[in-house]
């Protein structure tokens, strides 16, 4: 029997134990909880408060808080917040609220101009048995980088850009651009006022489910190994990204779960001497390297 | 000293039954089933097949059938010995290219020459594509085959390429498409009477549609305490945001009423799957509908979800995996559960399980399920997909066919969605999956 390799974690858990989960307590030394009768950014600054169940929780007090006990619930949110901060603080980017990659694991090949690829990780805060575990999974994150304008320009038809999601940016009222989800139902050709064809895609909007025009080199493809796969293929690049995505995920290796399993605890590892402690008001929290045990 | 969390196993794979008539006929797997006994039903001795091909692949296509029937070195016997049944080709009919457009015109002739209650399957060949891509020949040709009252099965190359077991795969979804029930559990599972899985606020086609705001459909699939799927049913019309109550009282009493009919019994213990968390509001209208339609019952509302990063692992498994059937407690009523780590079912397995998060949401009145016997009910229920033979399936199959419907809801149009649940139709169709 091959038990996983375990010269990262001495006293041996693994040793004894042979069933885990990718969950890793946290511990903390408990500080105080503020609850606020509006929201305190104005009073406190950003990154400071939870808004939880209609009500705002911070750290720090003021002349409008009190104290309270704070329940379980709003400890895990209040460590979860501070956590995705700290992650940020520390340059990693954000793929959704719950994956996080770091531009310098970026997977090198040869279509950089189209999409990136990235080693990172999938991650959430639970309550179990009255204990709040971090869950670690590897995860692979995909982006895209060049816009339906830029695919056309290295020549993707026109006629064939049609019927997937998309993101495209747009001003928000507030004068900031602001990226938005929706259809491309297709891509048109349209004169400009100075008599130059533009290209315009025509996009339902997954928000208002109203049909906008967008002009091509704001809109990018949804970054989905299939599409982008199907995007290569109509500019002529022989590229097998699906592939790719396989054995970065370990799909194809014989031992994918011990696999994934050791690259959890490298990941967890890196954490807990990068982004842990957390320190917080009179908060300080820390991270459990080694994982739950699953007793049968 | 570590943090523990504990977990607990199911010692033995559900038994399967294959013959109605007889209730040795019992297999835990069904390959071994089938070869030996045969369907669980046998009430079918021919299968009409309608055929969609392009005409270079249209031989390629008969030979295939012609083998099924004659039988292979894995399948031997063929059709006959697998299924009680034969293959018979009434209706072919040759695509010009491989475009959607020719698809469509395709099957659009094919349902106006045609008769359903004279074909049970349209066997369509068509290019491989993603599942990620709506406007593709699967979807299309599925779509408009369904909404004229068709059950269809669609072939790729990759058909072809991995004949050695696609064959029984074939062979098994067409007979269940034809109406034929192949296999079904051999015990009961424990406190249920019926079985629903719910899905509810489908978005019908962005692209189809007119107009700003999205439209929602529903559907209910319907399990007997033997897992067998007895029929489907769906909201009658797409509706606007908001509208719960109404599409659930639609859903369950047309599935209540269709399930006493059947069983002639009125089903006292009702669980419920659904493939979403359960929000108050649903949980409160189910509570409130099955009053009215029942009045003495229990029943248990499910959330299995496979969208989250949980893990488990078993470093005394050379892959690592946590073994299938495994489970993991998150909580009193919440457990993680491995359907496809290893197992001495099956020996070749791909990446890392993904596991199953089980929520015992709430059970009305009482808890009346405990959740040892939901894990044993769903590990159950992830061998009745009667569209493969595999041994490792990962999904229950109140989840698997909730999904497969939820793809084609997110290609086909209101109209065509409105065809295939319209009385005519939903007489044919609803009970026969041929959303599989």
């Amino acid at each position: 029997m091959q038990r996983v390799e375990s010269k990262m974690f001495e006293p041996d858990v693994f040793k004894v134990y042979a069933r885990f989960g990718n969950f890793f307590r946290i511990n903390y030394k408990l500080g105080k909880i503020f609850i606020w009768e509006s929201d305190p950014k104005e009073k406190i600054g950003i990154g400071k408060t939870i808004f939880f169940e209609g009500k705002f929780y911070s750290y720090e007090g003021g002349d409008a808080a009190r104290e309270v006990t704070p329940n379980l619930q709003i400890l895990k949110s209040m460590i979860t917040r501070q956590f995705g901060l700290k992650l940020r603080n520390l340059k990693y980017m954000f793929k959704g609220d719950y994956r996080a990659y770091k531009i310098e694991n970026q997977v090198e090949h040869p279509h950089k101009d189209i999409f990136s690829i990235f080693e990172g990780f999938e991650f959430r805060t639970v309550i179990v048995n009255e204990a709040i575990l971090l869950c670690v999974d590897p995860h692979i994150i995909l982006r895209a980088n060049c816009s339906l304008g830029q695919l056309t320009e290295k020549g993707a038809p026109v006629d064939q850009l049609s019927d997937f999601s998309v993101t495209y940016i747009s001003p928000s009222p507030e004068g900031k651009e602001e990226r938005i989800e929706g259809y491309l139902l297709g891509v048109v050709r349209q004169k400009a006022d100075d008599g130059e064809i533009v290209l315009k895609c025509r996009i339902k909007n997954y928000r208002s489910f109203a049909e906008e025009v967008v002009p091509a080199h704001r809109v990018f493809p949804e970054s989905r190994p299939e599409l982008i796969q199907e995007l290569l293929s109509q500019i002529g690049r022989e590229f097998d990204l699906v592939g790719l995505q396989r054995k970065l995920s370990f799909l194809d290796s014989k031992t994918s779960s011990r696999d994934r399993f050791l690259k959890t605890l490298e990941i967890v590892k890196q954490l807990k001497t990068e982004v842990f402690p957390l320190e917080f008001g009179q908060f300080k929290v820390d991270l459990e390297a080694e994982p739950v045990v699953i007793r049968l | 000293m570590p943090t523990f969390l504990l977990g607990n196993r199911i010692e033995r794979e559900p038994n399967l039954l294959f013959d109605k008539s007889d209730s040795s006929a019992v297999h835990p797997q069904v390959y071994w089933g089938l070869r030996t006994y045969g369907p669980y039903d046998k009430g079918i001795s021919s299968v009409r097949l309608g055929i969609i091909s392009p005409q270079s692949r249209m031989d390629q296509v008969k030979k295939l059938i012609d083998e099924l029937n004659k039988g292979t070195p894995i399948m031997p016997g063929g059709m006959p010995k697998f299924f009680g049944s034969n293959l018979d080709v009434v209706v072919e009919m040759p695509v010009n290219s491989t475009e959607v457009s020719s698809y469509e015109d395709k099957c659009w002739a094919f349902v106006k020459s045609s008769d359903p209650s004279e074909v049970d399957v349209v066997l369509v060949y068509i290019p491989k594509t993603s599942r990620y891509f709506s406007n593709t020949p699967y979807y299309r040709s599925k779509a408009i085959l369904a909404s004229e009252g068709y059950s269809s099965q669609m072939i790729t190359d990759s058909t072809f390429l991995n004949l050695k077991w696609s064959y029984l795969n074939l062979a098994s979804a067409i007979y269940a498409k034809a109406g034929g029930i192949p296999w079904v559990l051999e015990s009961e599972m424990k406190n249920v009477d019926i079985l629903l899985g719910i899905s509810i606020s489908n978005l019908v086609s962005e692209k189809y549609r007119a107009g700003v705001s999205a439209r929602y459909v529903g559907y209910v699939n319907v399990f007997d305490s033997y897992g067998k799927w007895m029929f489907f049913e769906g909201t009658a019309k797409s509706y606007e945001e908001g509208k719960i109550f109404e599409q659930l009282k639609e859903l369950l009493s047309k599935a209540f009423q269709k399930f006493e009919a059947e069983k002639r019994f009125r089903p006292k213990n009702v669980v419920i799957h659904y493939y979403k968390r359960w929000g108050k509001e649903e949980t409160d209208s189910v509570i409130k509908i099955l009053d009215e339609l029942l009045g003495d019952f229990n029943v248990g509302f499910i959330s299995i979800d496979d969208s989250h990063p949980f893990r488990v692992y078993d470093t005394n498994v050379a892959d690592g995996s946590f073994p299938r059937g495994h489970y993991a407690y998150l909580g009193e009523n919440a457990i993680l559960m491995s359907t496809t780590g290893f197992t001495t079912i099956a020996a070749k397995r791909m990446g890392t399980p993904k596991l199953l998060h089980v929520v015992s949401r709430m059970q009305h009145p009482s808890k009346f399920i405990e959740m040892e016997d939901l894990a044993l009910q769903i590990l159950s229920l992830t061998k009745l997909d009667w569209a493969t033979a595999t041994p490792l399936v990962r999904e229950p199959v109140t989840l698997l066919f909730s999904r497969e419907i939820a793809y084609l809801t997110a290609v086909v149009s209101e109209q065509e969605w409105k065809s295939i649940i319209r009385p005519e139709v939903n007489a044919i169709l609803s009970r026969r999956p041929w959303f599989i």
